[in-house]
């Protein structure tokens, strides 16, 4: 990615809004699975908690499951809510409130120490800064913008965005295309005023396209598929261990 | 192994097996967005004794069920009603859901056997076509001959009071989720296709996918197991290698729901008619069910889902062992005897007889398996072990014929 795909893009005098995917656009994951990742976050809240891990972990990845299963019958297109997540995995434990806390704060760090700032994503947030630009963030995730804000200012040292919207939030998705309407809508803008760039083809391309906003696809390297592909045998075992097929 | 009761069986492996549904479920209701826009419809019969075993599962461990919980009074047969009744009402064809289970129950009835299956009225010998085999073509054109007239009324009147029964049990909400024991969510379908203005979706216990062309897009889960069939690989899939066993075990000694009466100004199910329904809803004594029940009120009493979480892989292999490779003991704690197909017509499923070891590999039986181990013949572990190869080379041999 690069700061000409931006000159490129905004040569049209209509684009007034640079908005940014957030993982694996301006911070870039390490390679690692999400299942890792929950294995690895349920791990450390249970030792922070005293308890047993093997049931932190089995109801968190459940609640994964279920979240997408919910979602599917009653909003279709929408995004699970992380403290929901974390609440349905905790609560049958009687974990309570501190519980789904702890695990929502141990998930953050996990997911922050694999994560690392993207330079040049940086640079062209600050080229659209020079020319003007209004920059925003649109991700899909069960994240609260609160969250993402949290985590930027982790990884990054800054919040660089005017503003952060989350599938999460807003009950629409990049994936299923419903967020960019909205998002024009809350921004107070025309649809050609927004370029979307980020790393997945359907969700930062083709369905911001649709939407007739300007779009461009900035994927990871074969490499970083490769060391994905690499982290993704690692986590069998893991799989197989926990129970979760 | 000494031999155990079906209550011992119920209890140390039924037990944290259907602990473990009832807390997959907890967690997906508790993850719906709007739980006061949601109810959860256990459907009958099946659904009966999973609503008593879900209601146990929340007193034992202290939880609240996020979404309201209630039985529904349903049926395969009344839930196709309100899915023919459009066409019945106009000159559309039938919903393709509402067709679909026209077919698959009905092609090898005649149009008079399912005018009465799905209205209880006697059809004419006389009348055209009363002779003809079902299909969705044929079954509507005899329904809307004037001689089907009073067929036609009584088919609209239930499916009528159907509604209004499914209205009252939802109670306002716009999304209804069934839950049922499986394995297709054709309730779902139907429910979804007679009551267009109402967000359906089915939890069941376990899934197959059949795909229908045409039918309503309703979200169906299987929260135990959600594939196309059995796999030695996942051990959760041995419930589909002896599918009637589930149904079975949450079979309450309650007919099947057929028709609603309007009794003093209520909608009444036949089932509901029957005096002490709700106990006749739980567990027979010492019934495998009934060992569930006890682990769920006595073994998770004041207990988390820790315990559920701990208890349930030592059950599932347990589980799969007796149904995979079951000791003469094992089919006879197992043994589900003979079983309705119970569609508002005859018909039953029994455990074949043993026909020797050729037939044994052979055929369409209920479970095969306890079949080979109740015949106590010497060609028993090989016989499994045959039965077991074979589920183990079908994903093999499905690649090689695709390769
Ligand atoms: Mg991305």
């Amino acid at each position: 990615m690069s700061v000409e795909v931006l000159r490129g893009a905004v040569s049209a005098p209509t684009t007034t809004v640079l908005s940014l995917d957030i993982f694996d656009t301006v911070v870039l994951r390490d390679g690692t699975t999400q299942v890792f990742r929950f294995v690895e976050a349920a791990e450390l809240a249970a030792e922070r908690l005293g308890v047993d891990p093997a049931p932190l972990t089995a109801m968190r990845l459940l609640s994964h499951d279920n979240a997408y299963r919910a979602i599917q019958m009653e909003r279709p297109g929408a995004d699970a809510r992380f403290s929901a997540l974390c609440e349905a995995a905790t609560a049958p434990l009687g974990l309570g409130a501190h519980g789904a806390a702890v695990l929502a704060e141990c998930e953050l760090e996990a997911d922050i120490a694999r994560l690392k700032p993207n330079p040049r994503a940086l640079a062209m947030i600050a080229e659209a800064r020079e020319r003007g630009m209004r920059v925003i963030a649109v991700s899909d995730t069960w994240y609260s913008a609160g969250d993402v804000e949290r985590l930027l200012l982790s990884v990054l040292g800054e919040q660089p965005f005017d503003a952060i919207y989350t599938s999460s939030d807003v009950g629409a998705s990049k994936h299923g295309g419903g967020i960019f309407d909205r998002v024009a809508v809350l921004e107070g803008r025309e649809s050609l005023e927004f370029i979307h760039v980020g790393d997945t083809l359907d969700a930062d391309l083709e369905n911001p396209s649709a939407a007739g906003w300007g779009a461009a696809h900035v994927p990871r390297s074969r490499w970083h598929d490769l060391v994905r592909l690499s982290w993704k045998i690692r986590t069998l075992p893991m799989q197989a261990r926990v129970g979760h097929s | 192994m000494t031999a155990r009761s079906p209550e011992d069986f119920g209890r140390a492996v039924v037990g944290p097996v259907v602990a473990e549904f009832c807390l997959r479920l907890w967690n997906l209701a508790r993850l719906i967005d709007e739980p006061g826009d949601t109810t959860m419809l256990f459907c009958a019969r099946g659904g009966l004794p999973m609503l008593a075993a879900y209601e146990r599962f929340l007193v034992s461990t202290g939880l609240e069920s996020p979404v309201r919980a209630v039985p529904l009074m349903t049926s395969r047969l009344t839930a196709t009603r309100p899915a023919l009744a459009p066409a019945l009402r106009g000159d559309a064809p039938f919903a393709p859901a509402g067709a679909a289970t026209l077919f698959y129950e009905f092609s090898k009835s005649t149009n008079a056997q399912t005018v009465k299956a799905l209205s209880g009225f006697e059809l004419d010998a006389s009348v055209p076509g009363a002779h003809d085999l079902t299909t969705p073509e044929s079954l509507l054109n005899v329904l809307v001959r004037d001689e089907a007239l009073e067929a036609r009324a009584e088919i609209l009147r239930q499916s009528d009071r159907f509604d209004a029964h499914l209205r009252g049990a939802a109670g306002g909400a716009n999304h209804v989720m069934l839950v049922d024991t499986g394995l297709h969510g054709t309730t779902g379908l139907l429910v979804a296709e007679g009551f267009p203005d109402l967000r359906v979706s089915s939890a069941l216990i376990a899934r197959i996918h059949r795909p229908l062309r045409g039918a309503p897009d309703v979200p169906t889960h299987g929260l135990l197991e959600h594939s196309n069939g059995y796999s030695p690989l996942r051990r959760r899939s041995v419930l589909l290698r002896y599918w009637h066993f589930v149904e079975w075990l949450f079979e309450p000694e309650l007919p099947s729901v057929r028709r609603f009466d309007d009794i003093d100004g209520a909608i009444v199910s036949n089932l509901e008619q029957i005096k002490g329904w709700q106990e006749k809803a739980l567990p027979a004594k010492g019934s495998i069910l009934a060992g569930a029940f006890a682990y769920l009120e006595r073994d998770l009493k004041g207990a988390t889902a820790e315990r559920v979480l701990t208890d349930a892989p030592h059950a599932w292999r347990e589980l799969s062992r007796a149904i995979v490779w079951p000791t003469a003991d094992d089919a006879r704690v197992l043994d589900v005897g003979t079983r309705s197909h119970d569609f508002g017509r005859e018909g039953t499923w029994t455990a074949r007889q043993w026909q020797g070891p050729v037939a044994a590999l052979k055929g369409s039986v209920m479970w095969r398996e306890g079949e080979i181990a109740r015949a106590s013949t010497p060609l028993r572990l090989p016989l499994l072990a045959a039965i077991e190869l074979g589920y183990g080379a079908r994903p093999v041999l499905r690649k090689v014929r695709r390769a």
